[in-house]
């Protein structure tokens, strides 16, 4: 009996450490693994996914599908990304995110009703993205200085390592009061997010999988699905097309959201 | 209809070899229908269809926006340039245009480089757009339709070069001239109460071959401090038509009237800045330093003395006089007003005329509000929207709503009412004979 507490004693001493260790054995706070996140898959010379979007409404099974094109590409660590429709009457219909020195975002859309980009503004990221499920900060990043991040025990899912986070705004006027992030070590891909409202009720998914390596240092989701819980509508993203590719850096000037992309 | 037919049939046939080349082509069909409400007849029937051409190969893009359109107001009307007297439909190149971008590394970003057919969207305001004149517009549908679906593109080349992605420097030069739709009896009723005395007996277009007139706009942007910001001067003629009056020895037609189109200088500035809680703040100013008439004040008097109007005339003068104008629009958008999704816009634009004289027919200052409120709701399927124009001097104003309902993405139906009302002789009130129902089916493909 008495070996039997020694070694339960020693699995304790030896074995809890272990497991604490590997829960955050690299060292990375939840602020350094967000800005892993943001500064993940990104590439200088330009990433090019194109991709159908599929809108859904759950209850009814109505659904309308559309094309889409998605651009990024880094600059002195500067990141830039556009999204843009490419057919239906929301062809031409242009989101732009811009990095900006000292860890802002500048967003502008662009509608060809309108004919010039219009600059939206931080709390406006929160809202979807034209008739998607997707907001605009879905689309373009969030800023990392606006969150305050915890690092919850990894998790596992399947064979994937997975970092858990929980961030919260900190505008309080955010209409989320978190979101719970799963995050794959391998690719820095938030593989599952849920946001809740201020009531703590879980208000959206997002969920990224089929995951493939299109270069290098570079992962790309070819599946991407929101759910708005009460809405009870999805928007899905199914990649076909995606690469690293130099990209005309034009793409990304606001003052040309109304010009083609030879990508297209 | 049978030119609409033809076009069709033409896109049908070339597509396939467009899409192999890289290029690829698109459309939109437009179907509107107006009922005159208080005639209680058919107001308008307007069917458009565009066909759109892109292409982009590397750093060159091609774009062009091919209209065939039949207008019952505009084709049944002489005065309407769309006017033929042996057609019933039209067909003219909107936009169309090569776009060249030659990059740098270095202290210049990159230059771009348009030439064609071009409609150009200067200024951040909406609708009442003080720096936005570089296009002639289509005035036939007032504001019932968006200023970018009024505009007509205008034959031009245009540079920019761009020292960083914020900053650049663009230079326009505008090669043709085509005025405003203004002449159209049913719309412009220029023999209305408030310009009796405009018998107009022709029309003075611009010389567009004379080079020693300058036809040029410029614009610089920056962004300062989060905020989009353009300064701009523009050198160029006036699509709005301007009248100068005369007497003449006929007594039946004492005084006749010339429409001409001045050529005006305008500085302008514009800007746009996201604030917080969905708030953002646009505006735009013109300072228009010359150019811009106004008429005196016609008092019905035979005795000179006492009619500025006709006191001008019998000493040498044309009945109007030139001022220096201010024309600023600024205002805000909401993007969730207390609940999500309800967008609101409001804007004030104001005129100001400087060194007014009080025998001036216009106000010192013109006051105009604008407000803009949508709400999409049902999976966004569902978007009403409500929208009113109210000048505060003449107590007129032009309102709109309507319910678009969204079939699918490429598929719409939009069904509305435009009321608008004032004294005859006022901002809006003239217009007032044009209140109108309408149903407007769009598809895309």
């Amino acid at each position: 009996m008495k070996k039997k507490i020694f070694a339960f004693a020693l699995s304790v001493l030896f074995v809890l450490p272990a497991v604490r260790l590997s829960a955050a054995d690299d060292g990375l706070t939840g602020l350094q693994i967000a800005d892993k996140i943001e500064a993940s898959n990104v590439s200088s010379k330009g990433l090019v996914t194109k991709a159908v979007l599929e809108l859904k409404n759950i209850a009814s099974q109505d659904a309308e599908k559309r094309g889409c094109i998605m651009e990024s590409v880094s600059e002195n660590g500067l990141k830039k990304a556009a999204f843009r429709f490419t057919d239906s009457s929301y062809r031409g219909t242009t989101f732009l995110t811009l990095d900006k020195d000292g860890g802002d975002k500048i967003t502008y859309i662009y509608l060809a009703s309108v004919g010039s980009p219009r600059q939206i503004e931080a709390s406006d990221r929160e809202n979807n993205f034209v008739d998607t499920d997707f907001s605009n900060e879905d689309l373009g990043g969030s800023n990392t200085a606006d969150y305050t991040y915890t690092r919850l025990a990894d998790k596992k899912i399947g064979d994937m390592d997975c970092y858990f986070l929980e961030k919260a705004p900190k505008n309080k006027s955010s209409k989320y009061s978190k979101y719970q992030m799963l995050v794959d070590k391998t690719s820095f891909i938030p593989v599952m997010v849920k946001a809740f409202d201020k009531t703590g009720r879980l208000v959206k998914t997002i969920k990224m999988d089929n995951i493939k390596k299109v270069s290098d240092s570079i992962y790309v989701p070819y599946g991407i699905t929101v759910v708005d819980v009460d809405k009870k509508h999805s928007s899905v993203i199914t990649v076909t097309q995606a690469a690293e590719k130099q990209v005309n850096k034009g793409n990304f000037n606001k003052n040309k959201m109304d010009m083609k992309w030879p990508e297209e | 209809m049978k030119k609409l037919s033809l076009l069709i049939m033409a896109m049908a046939v070339i597509a396939p070899a467009a899409f192999a080349d890289g290029g690829s082509f698109s459309g939109t069909m437009d179907f509107f229908y107006a009922a005159d409400i208080k005639n209680d007849a058919a107001y308008r029937r307007d069917e458009r269809f565009d066909l759109n051409y892109s292409a982009a190969m590397e750093d060159t893009r091609i774009k062009a926006d091919l209209r065939a359109e039949e207008d019952t107001l505009k084709l049944n009307d002489p005065t309407s340039k769309f006017y033929s007297a042996d057609e019933n439909a039209t067909v003219y190149l909107r936009e169309g245009y090569i776009s060249q971008d030659i990059n740098f590394g270095g202290g210049i970003d990159s230059i771009n480089f348009r030439a064609g057919r071009i409609i150009y969207t200067w200024g951040n305001a909406d609708e009442l757009k003080p720096v936005d004149i570089l296009n002639p517009q289509d005035y036939t549908f007032l504001l019932f339709k968006p200023i970018e679906e009024r505009k007509l593109g205008v034959w031009s080349a245009d540079a920019t070069v761009y020292f960083t992605q914020d900053i650049f420097l663009e230079g326009v030069t505008i090669e043709e001239f085509e005025p405003d739709e203004v002449e159209n009896s049913r719309i412009f009723n220029i023999d209305s109460a408030e310009t009796a005395q405009l018998n107009v007996t022709n029309s003075i277009q611009p010389d567009m071959n004379n080079l020693a007139k300058p036809h040029y706009a410029l614009r610089a942007g920056a962004e300062l401090f989060g905020a989009d910001v353009h300064a701009i001067w523009y050198d160029g003629y006036d699509y709005e038509p301007a009248f100068m009056s005369q007497l003449t020895s006929n007594p039946l037609l004492p005084v006749a009237s010339t429409v001409y189109y001045p050529e005006i200088q305008m500085i302008g500035l514009d800007f746009q800045r996201a604030l917080f809680s969905g708030i953002s703040v646009r505006g735009e100013a013109g300072y228009f330093i010359k150019g811009k008439t106004f008429a005196l004040k016609d008092t019905n008097s035979p005795n000179p003395a006492d009619n500025p109007f006709l006191y001008s005339l019998v000493t040498g003068g044309n009945g109007f006089v030139e001022k220096h104008l201010v024309d600023v629009t600024a205002g805000f958008d909401v993007a969730n007003l207390f609940v999500e999704k309800l967008y609101m816009n409001a804007e004030y634009n104001g005129e100001i005329m400087a060194d007014h004289t009080g025998d001036i027919q216009q106000d010192e200052a013109e006051h105009t509000i604008l407000a803009t409120i949508d709400y999409p709701f049902f999976d966004d399927k569902i978007t009403p929207k409500l929208r009113c124009l109210y000048n505060i001097n003449d107590n007129a104003f032009a309102a709109g709503a309507e319910a678009a309902f969204k079939i699918s993405a490429p598929y719409s139906i939009t069904a509305g009412v435009w009321i608008i009302d004032g004294k005859k002789n006022s901002y809006y009130g003239e217009f007032s004979d044009n209140d109108l129902m309408y149903l407007e089916g769009t598809a895309t493909f």
